[in-house]
């Protein structure tokens, strides 16, 4: 179930950061706090990043930073953060302005909060209604309004 | 027509594009009514040439599998469209080589 795997209190609106790395921090601090993984996720993701390049950068303008399941993770659980102003990760890479960060027990029980990943961001007008939340509830409605398949 | 029985999308993790992949994957074969084909995803780490008949990766990790016989690569990882045309000339190819990434 996605209300299972979202908060309205997860949900970020930030008005900047400095580099990729900070978004990083900060699109998993959510998870971290409320003790879904620990500080070893985010260095699993900052590793893997070195060896893939930012793999989890998927549009123009959204990143679902993740990492396999193994790394610290006690609970499968979403987080998704707005930055209005854009963050780099590459040259090319350099619109993102939505981190999804999802830590996961297995490689299914996080389905439905893929399948509201998938339909909002595949969809170009869904995707610009997320970047243009204002509030952290609209986010939330979002995630749980795309979940269904 | 390739014979392609099983499908497995990959990823670094095993859990993030690749399922979404897999997902789509299952929409567009339904789409082509295209039936019979097993989908499934994981990690890198944990495939070899024979987990499947074709594998569906990112750009990005595509040079980690460039050896492999059989590989569609997607450069929108998100693109229903973009997949749908790959997997349609994937499963139209007479030989048993598959490389699709253009």
């Amino acid at each position: 179930m996605i209300q299972d795997l979202i908060k309205v209190e997860n949900c970020v609106i930030v008005e900047s950061v400095e580099d990729w790395k900070r978004a990083i921090h900060l699109a998993l601090e959510p998870l971290v706090k409320d003790g879904c993984c620990t500080d070893e996720y985010e260095k699993a993701v900052l590793k893997m990043t070195d060896q893939y390049g930012p793999y989890y950068v998927l549009t123009d303008h959204m990143a679902l930073i993740h990492a396999s399941s193994e790394a610290g993770v006690s609970k499968t659980q979403l987080a998704c953060t707005i930055l209005k102003e854009p963050v780099a990760f590459t040259e090319e890479k350099n619109d993102v302005r939505c981190l999804v960060a999802l830590c996961a027990v297995d490689h299914t029980q996080h389905m439905s909060g893929i399948v509201a990943v998938s339909s909002i961001f595949g969809d170009e007008d869904k995707e610009q209604q997320i970047l243009a939340s204002t509030s952290p509830q609209e986010i939330y409605d979002l995630f749980i309004e795309n979940a269904e398949m | 027509m390739a014979k392609i029985r099983k499908i497995m999308c990959c990823c670094g993790s095993g859990l993030g594009s690749s399922l979404m992949v897999q997902m789509n994957i299952e929409k567009a074969l339904k789409n082509l009514g295209i039936e019979g084909v097993e989908v499934d995803h994981t990690s890198l780490s944990e495939i070899s040439v024979r987990s499947a008949d074709l594998f569906v990766v990112g750009k990005d990790i595509a040079p980690r599998i460039k050896d492999y016989p059989r590989v569609v690569v997607l450069n929108k990882i998100m693109s229903m469209k973009e997949l749908t045309e790959k997997l349609e000339q994937a499963f139209a190819i007479e030989g048993d080589e598959i490389h699709i990434a253009r």
